[in-house]
């Protein structure tokens, strides 16, 4: 028999092959949640901010400390209301229900809560029977709308029905995030202020509301809003500066406000409360950057990446003394640094998901980290008297910091995810 | 998969010990892949063990359609007879890791912790071994489908500035159907 050349049949075989190429025809996918909102008429809402049972925390937002309560955030939901007379058994109280609720602040036996664009105060006298006392409105304009997305404004927004969702997407854009997260929102936690100061409750350093003797200073996106409190009952505006660059946090210290902002920071003074007047600013690369002060320095943490932008990560010491001259004295290279506070010589910094660092900041130009609690995704810490909250992805954790190498946790409040 | 390959890591070296009729041989190639969205260049390397007509081992290489991955897989070949020059198919299958499993198309600041996981890898060809004089080896080729998976998963923080921020998960879920050309060393 004849012996077949092996090409006489492979090249036609391989020809067929690749002429059938144009029939292979990669299949990509995008699998992503519609979130469609379930709105409740305002009125109905309205009568339902009030205190019910105590509920799981699924997410801690920002953290408020008034005398032995811990109020905290639950992201969009409300707020919930901890007894934390014993730190190392803090206990579930009551949980109020405050549509599109982020930030909060107590003063006397109100709280202060935003609910998307208005404000609204709850008399918490007895927290297990708070009731709404006022509605303080269009206060965070800017939450009017989520990423493009018009609410309908004559009703609110109280839950998401989410749904998993798969389209086809073409092989030249995949991988590229086409925009939109419709239901991202803002958020933020608090930090120690000055303790010689009227201090109604302690708030972190990302948080965008706080009170200074009988004001109430708030800060939405564009400007500084003021509100007098001396009737706590009833919040009054009373002034509103726009500011220059997008804002993120508020931090008060003394007679003056540290306004953190995605360029910089600015310092007001509030010597006349109702009239903040800027002393200065200080600017820097594009990023997050809550700030904290003693009033000689300010530190500022900058955080890059994602909608922070730029890409710095790092520790801006600022020297504050001369309040009109703001001056940069250091700069330490950090992971990813989110919140920080500030007791004494101790400055804690909560650095992604290295955790929370611990720095002796006696000498400011050579900060020391003197220990490090791992294994946390903190957001923000409140220092205060030697017990140290933090907020993290993992939940709400109180540590014992009286000996700062030795720091002790007392109590986890843990989160159910999502 | 690992145990997969373990057990038939073990059996490969197991019935080496034992019969002398396996025999160790290393098939490795280079080649190009062509599909919908890319051209793009292979290299694969299968160590294993033959018995008479057939042919089994462990592969792996670089495939670097669309985005770089790792395969690792099983393959198996069929030969037509025993001879040095012969036409053969093989199956391969397992699984592929991206190289670098942070996401790779993304537009800064759009994304966070984006990551890959592995998924299905698997192929088919037809090829013809032509035996080298002198015992060197073979020369070997092969043409046929092969494809590859990825997916990837990662989470949006805009425009949340100001953590904790609330949590958005996105699913691409890559399938890659390409034609394969591939040209080796057998020894």
């Amino acid at each position: 028999m004849k012996k077949l050349n092996p090409l006489s049949w492979l090249l036609p075989v391989f020809a067929l092959i690749v002429l059938s190429t144009g029939c292979m025809k990669d299949n990509i996918t995008k699998t992503y949640q519609i979130m469609t909102p379930v709105y409740a008429d305002k009125a109905e809402v309205f009568a339902n901010i009030k205190s019910g049972p105590a509920q799981t925390m699924t997410k801690a937002g920002k953290i408020f400390i008034r005398g032995n309560y811990l109020f905290i955030n639950e992201l969009d939901k409300g707020v919930h209301i901890y007894d934390n007379a014993n730190p190392t058994n803090p206990r579930a109280v009551a949980f109020i229900r405050i549509p599109g609720n982020i930030e909060v602040a107590v003063s006397g036996h109100y709280l202060y809560a935003d609910m998307y664009t208005d404000m609204v105060t709850i008399d918490i006298a007895d927290p297990l029977q708070a009731k709404l006392v006022d509605t303080s409105f269009a206060v965070f304009p800017e939450r009017a709308y989520e990423n493009g997305f018009a609410p309908d404004n004559s009703k609110i927004i109280v839950d998401w029905i989410i749904k998993d969702t798969t389209i086809t997407i073409d092989g030249s854009t995949a991988g590229i995030y086409p925009g939109g997260c419709p239901n991202c929102s803002y958020y933020a936690v608090p930090a120690a202020q000055d303790k010689a100061n009227y201090v109604p409750g302690i708030a972190g350093s990302m948080a965008r509301f706080v009170i200074v003797n009988k004001y109430l200073y708030a800060v939405n996106n564009a400007s500084l809003l003021v509100y007098d409190i001396n009737n706590e009952a009833n919040p009054v505006r009373k002034s509103q500066q726009f500011l220059r660059w997008p804002i993120e946090t508020i931090y008060p210290f003394r007679n003056n406000l540290f306004i953190g902002s995605t360029s910089g920071m600015f310092i007001f003074n509030i010597d006349n409360p109702v009239e903040p007047e800027e002393v200065s600013s200080f600017s820097h690369a594009s990023a997050c950057d809550p700030v904290v002060s003693d009033g000689d320095y300010a530190f500022v943490t900058l955080r890059s990446g994602g909608a922070c932008a730029g890409n710095s990560n790092q520790l801006d010491v600022v020297d504050v003394s001369t309040l009109v001259h703001p001056e940069l004295i250091k700069i330490y290279p950090m992971t990813g640094p989110n919140g920080l506070g500030k007791d004494g010589n101790l400055l804690f910094i909560c650095d992604g998901t290295d955790g929370v660092k611990v720095y002796d900041a006696e000498n400011v130009y050579d900060l020391k980290m003197i220990n490090r609690i791992r294994d946390i995704d903190a957001y923000d810490v409140i220092p205060w008297a030697n017990r140290l909250l933090v907020s993290a992805s993992e939940g709400i954790m109180q540590y014992d910091y009286s000996d700062p190498l030795n720091i002790q946790l007392l109590s986890t409040i843990r989160t159910s995810g999502k | 998969m690992r145990i997969a390959i373990t057990i038939l890591a073990l059996l490969l070296v197991t019935a080496a010990a034992g019969q002398s009729k396996f025999i160790f041989h290393s098939q490795n190639y280079i080649g190009a892949l062509g599909g919908e969205n890319d051209a793009a260049f292979q290299f694969q390397s299968i160590n294993g063990f033959q018995k008479q007509t057939w042919f089994g081992g462990i592969g792996t290489g670089l495939d670097y359609y669309y985005n770089r991955t790792v395969p690792l897989f099983l393959s198996f070949s069929k030969y037509l007879n025993t001879r040095a020059s012969t036409p053969y198919v093989s199956l391969d299958g397992g699984t592929n890791f991206t190289w670098d499993n942070s996401t790779g198309n993304s537009i800064n600041g759009y994304r966070d912790d984006g990551h890959f996981t592995p998924s299905l890898y698997y192929g088919v060809h037809i090829g013809y071994k032509s035996g080298l004089k002198s015992n060197k080896g073979s020369v070997i080729i092969a043409a046929g489908f092969s494809a590859k998976r990825m997916k990837e998963k990662f989470g949006t923080d805009l425009p949340c500035t100001n953590p904790p921020c609330p949590d958005h998960d996105e699913v691409i879920d890559y399938k890659f159907n390409r034609f394969s050309f591939k040209l080796g060393w057998l020894f």
